[in-house]
């Protein structure tokens, strides 16, 4: 339901678009909020597949694609475990953030980072370095 | 029609880059100044060629502008005058346009069609000049780095490209030849489509600078804490570009983002 905390052992999946990877390193400013944005639209990759990993990415370029989104050559889909983004962010600076379900009619996975602002680089870098997978957002 | 031939500098480049993309912006009430820009590079060195042009031949013409270009200015400001200057002289002739077809003007083959093609001519002029700066050894690197980003994002979002900032990357090149000792740092785009710079060998030792369009930075800094090394100090800070390497200087970023 909308609003509901994700599961700590789950995952969310980034698009992080080719200007904010350099030598498949994915950059903070993937992570960063534009003007107006509440939080951090990623997808909630458990709600798409049980457990098959390459099952959950090839179903969210679908997700992706049929968004609109132009999966570009070298844009990556980083893939988070829940958990470990809220603890390293509570950990290094006693900030709270949220991993919530935002599901949209054509997106149920949809789901939103909360906590933080566009002036919060320094989070969006900690978050950055909680991404454990990398996949190429274009199949190969 | 004059032409002016100028060695190049920075600000040559930015002027040229940002008089096209000011009258570009400026369509709305259209300039009659045609400018073409055309950066060669060789062995005498990068030069920026502009040409002012009369005005479309009709209803009447206006000889508008007369551009000296020194090759260096003294200021920082004063480019960002000259082209106050035009735009208000242009302004003044929007009296004379009324009557003027407006979807003429607009036409590809026109000067004012042009000026729109000459938005993304300001940043070609900067990945020329960075490719041309002996000081920076990674220049051509950085150069091929700066035109990758712009080719991904109007691959991926064709509306973004319009909010890549030319003073941002302006800024980014002026700090890093004001320290041409540093590292290559990777550069990235943040989601306000201003620059950013990141020099990171490890989790403690991490330095990410967006350069906004002002000259102001916002950075992000880990390093080892001052009195416990074993633990990691965080921050984040606005300053200006001038200030940034002597706001951080505590923490020794100069040592492990300078070649060695």
């Amino acid at each position: 339901m909308k609003g509901d905390q994700l599961p700590e052992s789950d995952h969310v999946s980034r698009y992080c678009g080719g200007s904010h990877v350099q030598d498949d390193e994915v950059d903070g400013s993937a992570f960063m909020l534009r003007e107006k944005e509440e939080y951090l639209s990623v997808n909630w990759l458990e709600c798409l597949h049980n457990s098959d990993r390459n099952r959950q990415i090839h179903d969210l370029r679908r997700v992706l694609e049929g968004k609109g989104f132009s999966l570009g050559k070298t844009a990556i889909i980083a893939v988070l475990n829940v958990d470990e983004v809220i603890d390293h962010v509570q950990q290094t600076v006693n900030r709270t953030i949220d991993v919530l379900h935002e599901p949209e009619p054509e997106d149920p996975s949809h789901s939103g980072v909360f906590g933080y602002t566009v002036e919060d680089h320094l989070i969006a870098d900690l978050i950055a370095e909680t991404v454990n997978e990398k996949h190429p957002a274009r199949e190969r | 029609m004059e032409v002016h031939r100028e060695k190049a500098s920075l600000e040559n480049y930015i002027l040229a880059g940002r008089i096209a993309s000011e009258l570009a912006v400026d369509t709305a009430s259209t300039t009659d100044v045609d400018f073409l820009f055309e950066p060669t590079s060789g062995k005498e060195g990068s030069m920026v060629t502009i040409i002012s042009a009369k005005a479309a031949p009709q209803p009447t013409t206006h000889e508008v502008l007369h551009l000296e270009l020194p090759s260096r200015y003294p200021k920082r400001s004063d480019p960002f005058r000259r082209v106050v200057n035009i735009l208000e002289e242009s302004r003044k002739l929007e009296e004379s346009w009324k009557g003027w077809d407006r979807e003429y003007l607009l036409q590809p083959d026109t000067p004012f069609g042009q000026l729109e093609k000459l938005r993304k001519t300001q940043f070609q002029y900067l990945i020329v000049f960075i490719r041309n700066l002996p000081e920076l050894p990674f220049s051509k690197e950085l150069s091929a780095r700066v035109e990758s980003l712009l080719g991904i994002v109007e691959e991926e979002d064709p509306e973004l490209p319009e909010t890549v900032s030319v003073d941002s990357l302006r800024n980014l090149i002026e700090f890093l030849q004001e320290y041409p000792t540093l590292d290559e740092p990777s550069v990235f785009l943040t989601p306000s489509g201003n620059f950013r710079a990141k020099w990171r060998s490890s989790p403690q030792n991490h330095f990410a600078v967006e350069f906004l369009p002002s000259g102001s930075t916002h950075y992000v800094l880990f390093a080892p804490d001052l009195k416990h090394p074993d633990r990691v100090a965080r921050m984040t800070g606005t300053t200006s570009m001038d200030s940034l390497l002597e706001s951080v200087e505590a923490y020794h970023v100069q040592d492990w983002i300078t070649q060695q």
